[in-house]
């Protein structure tokens, strides 16, 4: 598993997360441009495959850094930080 | 003399074409109703249709995903007591997601194939649903007051109406439940215009109706 650190998740970079998410890696960003979200969101879903598809996005300390994921990677808050722990294979 | 009675919208001209798509917009709107899974937005979209035409438009269930396709009742024509009128399509979509697992599917007693092919059409469905963002004139974000309004499926619908300049109603959905929290809604989109309702009784229903009219104007 591999870890991105992106400043915006912006339309200009929509192929690279998605293609980045299916191979069970994950994101962090400071922002998302919520038309690149629903960009993915269409891309991933439209080629549902198997189990599941699509990402999970989720707030972490405060309100300005994300964690986008394809749901196999829990998030635990503690005091000031979190702990990111993966499920099988993320 | 009789003049001849000429409509503006009839003309040829920039103004008659101002007119004409200032009239067509008042006259009939294109109403998206959009939410999360479960938040009520067939029961809202079947309260609208049973109070205007007198039919429902689909079915209700506690099963996520249960609306999978768009349904669109046309010409519903919304008369308040006020005199006020507007005639709409509505159209009522599945619920956004951003993740779709077959696992949600095996809780409710669906079969591993059963959950695969449902969790297929529910994908399809979500793609319908974002596609239709394009093509309404004002929109609907259903919210179940007595879940967590700050959602990400949430705010991703809202951002994308506001970047296609479709303006909407946020909608306080359920507060027949004990555990509604209408307030945390508003303040959670508290540069929006949010309407607190219960769809499945009935109760404010009135306001969002105004709501719809005035925004449709404006």
């Amino acid at each position: 598993m591999t870890i991105l650190f992106l400043n915006e998740f912006s339309k200009k970079n929509i192929q690279e997360i998605t293609s980045f998410l299916k191979e069970g890696n994950i994101i962090i960003t400071r922002s998302i441009n919520p038309e690149a979200a629903v960009s993915a969101i269409e891309d991933l879903l439209s080629r549902h495959e198997g189990e599941s598809s699509g990402f999970e996005i989720e707030k972490i300390l405060g309100k300005d850094l994300f964690l986008i994921h394809n749901g196999r990677v829990k998030l635990h808050k503690y005091g000031n930080g979190v702990l990111l722990s993966g499920e099988k294979i993320c | 003399m009789l003049a001849k009675l000429v409509y503006p919208h009839q003309g040829n001209g920039f103004l008659s074409r101002l007119f004409s798509k200032l009239f067509r917009k008042k006259k009939r709107i294109m109403l998206g109703v959009y939410g999360p899974v479960n938040s009520g937005k067939t029961t809202l979209a079947n309260r609208m249709c049973m109070d205007f035409v007198g039919e429902k438009l689909g079915s209700v269930s506690r099963v996520p995903h249960e609306t999978r396709s768009i349904n669109i009742m046309e010409n519903v024509s919304l008369k308040l007591k006020n005199g006020s009128s507007l005639v709409m399509d509505v159209v009522d979509t599945p619920g956004i997601a951003t993740r779709i697992t077959y696992r949600s599917f095996l809780r409710y007693g669906f079969k591993k194939n059963e959950a695969l092919e449902r969790a297929a059409e529910a994908a399809r469905g979500v793609v319908e649903a974002i596609k239709s963002m394009e093509h309404v004139n004002v929109a609907l974000i259903v919210i179940d007051s007595t879940k967590d309004p700050t959602s990400q499926v949430n705010w991703v619908i809202a951002g994308n109406l506001k970047a296609r300049n479709v303006p909407y109603i946020v909608v306080a959905n359920k507060i027949d439940l004990p555990y509604s929290r209408p307030l945390r809604v508003e303040k959670a989109f508290i540069d929006d215009r949010v309407v607190s309702i219960s769809a499945l009784r009935g109760d404010n229903i009135e306001e969002l109706y105004n709501a719809i009219i005035e925004v449709a104007a404006s």
